[in-house]
């Protein structure tokens, strides 16, 4: 069994696309249609969150990550190659344009504490949670 | 397949058919870059089985240029095989170390073993195929078959 089909209120919390019609039960990557969102994962570690997004052949700096009132958004844009290659298309499945994709941050998770790189056309954001590790002690008097 | 339902009303039959036409030509265009990953390790049994492996083939003077995503993969989990009419493209994609089950939350990615073909618009040949793996796309420049290219002969002055 996956962690997705364990409903947990915080995991629903950070995943919830913003904006509330993507929100109607279909995956959000499946719906948009001028933008397109490419496909995450989303892994709990030690006192964070890190989120995998794939995004071949995306040079770093045609990706913007970032966070703003606990939503932290991944934006990423580029242009058609059509002018480097030379030659007919035959077959076109790569998308161009624009992608946007946002997630609701959890409550204890620190907008300044945020890093983000791209490898292998795997774009690594890390997202600390002060929260995630740390339960409140609640003192019974 | 299906036929409208009321082939009388002029609007609702141009309606259907513009609407089957839209339907095969997104087939055509994007149904084969669909892939079926078949997961091995039992920290890919969470992820998603079928996966986007978007491709772009263009034709050029004398070669066939091929562009593949495959993001997050090592070069030595790759194979690239060139026959006449098709390229194949087999791999494992695997997934990282620090997955574990319990830290996953959201899964949509595919991990996996996967093979697309992708058939070649002329005839090619394996001798002088290029392929390069960066920033997570797989190129491959495979030359079309001697008899194909197109040759210029240099006409010398007597």
């Amino acid at each position: 069994m996956s962690a997705i089909d364990k409903p947990a209120g915080i995991l629903d919390e950070f995943y919830r696309p913003f904006g509330s019609f993507f929100n109607q039960g279909f995956p959000s990557r499946l719906v948009a249609d001028e933008a397109w969102a490419p496909a995450v994962d989303i892994k709990r570690e030690e006192g964070a969150y890190l989120i995998e997004m794939e995004v071949p052949g995306f040079a770093p700096d045609e990706i913007n990550v970032e966070a703003h009132d606990n939503v932290l958004t991944v934006e990423g844009e580029r242009e058609s190659e059509t002018d480097k290659s030379e030659g007919d298309y035959i077959r076109r499945e790569r998308r161009y344009g624009k992608f946007v994709r946002r997630f609701n941050l959890p409550t204890g998770a620190s907008s300044d504490d945020i890093n983000a790189q791209v490898k292998d056309g795997v774009l690594h954001v890390r997202v600390q949670d002060s929260e995630a590790e740390t339960p409140k002690k609640i003192n019974v008097e | 397949m299906a036929q409208p339902v009321s082939t009388d009303n002029a609007d609702s039959s141009k309606a259907w058919h513009w609407l089957m036409n839209g339907w095969q030509a997104l087939r055509e265009k994007a149904v084969s870059a669909v892939t079926y990953f078949t997961p091995e390790r039992t920290q890919e049994q969470a992820s998603q089985r079928w996966g986007v492996l978007a491709t772009d083939v263009t034709e050029q003077k004398k070669a066939v240029h091929v562009e593949l995503e495959l993001p997050g993969m090592e070069k030595a989990d790759l194979a690239v095989e060139v026959h006449k009419d098709r390229l194949m493209v087999s791999g494992e994609k695997r997934t990282t170390d620090t997955r574990h089950e319990g830290s996953l939350v959201v899964t949509e990615r595919a991990y996996g073993r996967f093979q697309r073909v992708i058939p070649m618009p002329c005839e090619v040949t394996s001798d002088g195929t290029k392929a390069l793996y960066k920033d997570g796309v797989l190129s491959v420049t495979i030359p079309k078959a001697m008899a194909l290219q197109a040759r210029s002969i240099p006409i010398k002055q007597g």
